[in-house]
């Protein structure tokens, strides 16, 4: 087999592989919908998504708005440049966050949370 | 350093510098955070491939350094300095395994390596290691834009070999 080929079949399957993964991963659904909210690593407040409500997030990098509706929590204004956290529109699966990088701000389900794990608790 | 190279390393910065900034104002198209088309990376590969792995370093370092200084923060700079690190790294291991006839492939191991460590300072500045998994989303991206990158420079090569420019 050429070297061409070769490289064209290792890094076909590690394309092949990662697609898998997310895939896989985005089909499984939390087993509560809470939500935690952290900042900068570190818990900011937990939220249950049966409740509509929001609320802004303020941070000493900017601001966040929260916004919860049937069941699904979104961010609806940011101060950050490039609004990214806006166009993610709600938690899909149980492995899905909503991250606004500029305000270190991360948005996951409670239990696929990493946060809990390197807090030590 | 012969005043050829110094010339060309000017000059080489210089583009990776416009082309760093242009695309940097361009906004995202896909809603997920530090994706984008790597054009920089045309840059690196062209140096690596007429000025040799030296000079090219040094385009590099003159693009982190000053394309930070103009459109970023310190955190940028991190990410700027880490994901070119481990770009410039294996694509330099990579050209040493496969021959320049691959190009496209030594393109795709620095995009996906250029991912690996923005994530790796990621991982530090958020304080959580789950981001790592965002990697099954950017691998893909990557091998895709890496590709598109790599080609690239193939032509460009080309075009520039024909017009005896740089013997």
């Amino acid at each position: 087999m050429t070297t061409n080929k070769k490289l064209v079949i290792i890094f076909l399957a590690v394309f092949l592989i990662c697609v898998g993964i997310v895939f896989a991963l985005g089909k499984i659904q939390p087993e509560e919908k809470i939500a935690v909210i952290s900042v900068d690593g570190e818990v900011y407040g937990e939220v249950d998504l049966s409740e509509d409500q929001s609320f802004d997030i303020k941070t000493e990098r900017g601001t966040n708005k929260i916004l919860i509706e049937n069941g699904d929590i979104r961010i609806t204004e940011a101060t950050c440049p490039d609004k990214l956290c806006i166009r993610h529109e709600g938690l899909h699966n149980k492995y899905d966050t909503i991250v606004c990088l500029p305000n270190k701000l991360i948005i996951e389900y409670k239990n696929s949370a990493g946060i809990d794990a390197v807090a030590g608790r | 350093m012969k005043l050829k190279n110094l010339t060309i390393i000017t000059v080489l910065s210089a583009f990776s510098l416009i082309i760093y900034v242009l695309e940097s104002e361009i906004p995202p198209i896909v809603p997920i955070p530090g994706v984008k088309l790597g054009l920089a990376n045309v840059i690196t590969l062209f140096a690596m491939s007429t000025i040799g792995v030296y000079n090219a370093f040094i385009v590099l370092m003159i693009k982190i350094f000053l394309g930070s200084l103009f459109t970023g923060t310190v955190v940028s700079f991190a990410y700027s300095f880490f994901g070119g690190m481990f770009c410039f790294i294996a694509e330099w291991l990579m050209h040493k395994i496969v021959s320049h006839e691959q190009l496209w492939a030594i393109s795709i191991t620095g995009a996906i390596f250029h991912n690996i460590g923005q994530i790796a300072v990621a991982t530090v500045l958020l304080g959580t290691e789950k981001i790592i998994w965002y990697l099954a989303v950017l691998i893909p991206v990557a091998i895709i834009t890496g590709a598109f990158t790599g080609v690239c420079t193939s032509y460009t090569l080309k075009a520039v070999e024909k017009t005896n420019l740089l013997r």
